[in-house]
């Protein structure tokens, strides 16, 4: 890859990593702000940027909770998110959604489901209702290992199959659902064994931006070809807990060397030494891209801060029942 | 008879060709229509509904499904919400409680959480059954559970007319419809109005009218209402009956007419009676008209059991004419 381009890249993924610790900063500070449960990104964001780095607009991308990487890789609008973060009118969702179910259909973000696999099927109906109009236009679903073990995913894939529908399936297998890893759930080493009989998989490192770049180049363009869905497997880990701004790591749950292990290959972290090796040229471009990057941020807050709360009457809005 | 109704030439229809009628012309007219469902293309093709209609418009839009109602329920939901107007159709309802994540969690949910940014014009249509030792699971009416899921409305048609007019309001619809029928419906015949029309959500219809009680009836209780309140004519008893036709929203103005009138209500539900739309209703009007009523609502729905095969225990477990006439009587006690 072209330091250049791998130099993009490492923006879109810094912008996401920066916005989640931003976040998190906030997340506790005096006269709260943020009244919704947080599912931080950090650690996967090479999987959102190098998928979404192959798609248009007119694509459409299906999230779950954990959603926020995903709504700005794609391009969703980030004081619309952290207006929603902060319960405000102006939130994408009119603060009807919060954090996890962070909507942008004009930069097609579709809404995200915290019921973790409940978009997977409803991403294989959007590839349908794409196909059936004519166009070449993806439905892009991203979803955990956990997620994974919904029936209604085998389902989707089965049938996505069935009518060589153009979906991507995204599963981001950070290997723990909540706090439960892998090895007590699943009997196969990966979630792609389940489907490899019915649909092409491939199981990848998630936390190179090259690998998942070109990974999801070729799927994306087979998949505009009517080949058919395709499903990757990107092998990652998240560095914050499954909730909330800590780590996640206690003798319970993970320990701090595998987390260790993990923090030594964040994707971001990853990006900027390769960007460094390739020329001196990046460490000042790096710094430049990190001021402009925190102004943006803290507009973002501002526009959220001075927003206002939706009017009572506001929630009887946006439902027809 | 409901305005639709009595527009009609005199040309009788099935319950299910009415429907088939209302589908085809809504086929003809718009390419953004979808009917899925397992079975829709079929020799039983949905009791009829859908007999031939993939051999004019193609299996793209009128397909054959897995079982799998989860996953098809979100794919349904999926195209939806990327424009089309899909029709989900079930013979059977009790198979819905496989989709009710789908329904509940997404359909109902989408507009309201993305702040408006997406509709979901999903129709999702179901025939209860009442057969002869069809058991527990094959015999649900699955609405009193569905009520109170916010963002889904639940329509429930009892006459040909009304299901024809009802499924285009319902697939004109920008959310979620829960469209719901009854296998002894389907045996009517009835003067259907030619060409589409449209009948509005949240409007009831009175079915007969009457001065002494009123029959607040859903879906397959109508027949069984106007049956009871026949035979209570006899008697000198007049009697009320109003088909509810929509159970979300339902229509509070005509209930508030009827009931002020007549000051005595029976209600006739095809469901279990804790927690049913029949309560739901009584509740408003007691809140309503709590100083007027002559007597205490009378309730007659379900047992709170599963549905007996055995048909000596399947008398005693459905109720019919005979459940409102003796409603009847009983609120007219004083009077006689």
């Amino acid at each position: 890859m072209e330091s250049d381009k791998l130099y993009e890249l490492y923006k879109k993924m810094r912008r996401i990593a920066c916005v989640e610790d931003v976040i998190a900063d906030k997340y506790y500070e005096k006269n709260r702000k943020m009244h919704t449960p947080i599912h931080l990104y950090n650690g996967q964001e090479a999987v959102a940027v190098g998928v979404c780095e192959n798609l248009d607009r007119e694509d459409i991308v299906f999230s779950n909770h954990r959603c926020h990487g995903h709504y700005l890789a794609k391009g969703g609008n980030l004081k619309k998110m952290v207006a929603e973060l902060y319960s405000k009118n102006t939130g994408c969702c009119k603060g009807k959604g919060g954090s996890m179910h962070l909507c942008d259909m004009e930069a097609g973000v579709a809404p995200a489901s915290a019921i973790v696999a409940g978009n997977v099927s409803i991403a294989t109906g959007y590839a349908m209702g794409n196909k059936l109009k004519g166009n070449y236009n993806v439905s892009c679903v991203f979803f955990g290992d956990g997620a994974s073990e919904e029936g209604s995913v085998y389902e989707s894939i089965c049938f996505a199959r069935l009518k060589k529908l153009p979906i991507l399936f995204v599963c981001e297998n950070n290997r723990y659902a909540i706090n439960t890893p892998l090895e007590e759930r699943e009997p196969l080493n990966t979630i792609s064994e389940k489907f490899s009989n019915i649909l092409p998989v491939s199981v990848l490192d998630g936390n190179d931006i090259e690998v998942v770049t070109g990974s999801a180049k070729e799927a994306v363009a087979q998949i505009r070809n009517g080949k058919g869905p395709i499903f990757l497997e990107y092998i990652t880990y998240r560095t914050r807990a499954h909730h909330n701004i800590g780590d996640g790591v206690n003798e319970k749950i993970r320990t701090q060397e595998e987390w260790n292990m993990w923090k030594e290959k964040d994707p971001v972290e990853l990006a900027r030494k390769s960007l460094i090796r390739h020329s001196r040229k990046y460490v000042r471009l790096i710094d430049l891209y990190e001021e402009e990057l925190m102004k943006e941020i803290e507009e973002a807050f501002a526009f959220a801060e001075e927003s206002p709360f939706p009017k009572k009457e506001e929630m009887w809005e946006d439902i027809w029942g | 008879m409901s305005e639709a109704d009595k527009k009609g030439k005199e040309r009788f229809l099935s319950y299910t060709e009415a429907e088939k009628e209302a589908v085809e012309l809504m086929l003809k007219k718009s390419p953004d229509i979808v009917l899925m469902g397992q079975g829709i293309n079929d020799e039983n093709a949905m009791f009829g509904v859908t007999d031939g209609l993939y051999k004019k418009y193609g299996t793209d839009r009128i397909f054959d499904t897995p079982l799998a109602e989860t996953g098809l329920t979100g794919i349904a939901i999926g195209l939806a919400m990327s424009g089309y107007k899909v029709l989900y159709m079930h013979n059977r309802p009790d198979f819905l409680y496989l989709a009710m994540d789908q329904i509940i969690n997404h359909a109902a949910k989408y507009s309201y959480m993305s702040g408006g940014q997406v509709n979901i014009p999903l129709v999702v249509w179901a025939v209860t059954g009442q057969g002869w030792g069809s058991a527990a699971q094959h015999s649900q009416s699955i609405h009193g559970i569905m009520m109170q899921v916010p963002g889904l409305k639940i329509v429930m048609p009892t006459t040909p007319a009304d299901a024809k007019g009802l499924l285009k309001t319902a697939m004109d619809d920008k959310s979620p419809v829960l469209f719901l029928e009854h296998r002894r419906l389907f045996g009517q015949e009835q003067v259907v109005p030619e060409g589409e029309y449209g009948i509005p959500f949240g409007k009831g219809v009175l079915r007969r009218e009457g001065t002494d009680v009123t029959v607040i009836a859903i879906s397959a209780m109508v027949i069984d209402a106007i049956e009871a309140s026949e035979r209570l004519q006899e008697e000198g008893i007049s009697t009320e009956v109003i088909d509810l036709r929509t159970v979300k929203p339902y229509d509070r103005e005509l209930l508030i007419t009827s009931v002020s009138k007549t000051k005595r209500v029976v209600i006739a539900d095809t469901s279990w009676i804790t927690g049913s739309v029949a309560k739901e209703i009584s509740e408003f009007i007691y809140r309503e008209l709590f100083e007027i009523l002559e007597k205490r609502i009378e309730i007659v729905a379900l047992p709170d059991v599963p549905t007996p095969a055995a048909y000596v225990l399947e008398d005693i477990y459905y109720q019919n004419a005979d459940s409102i006439y003796y409603a009847v009587k009983r609120l007219m006690e004083d009077k006689e």
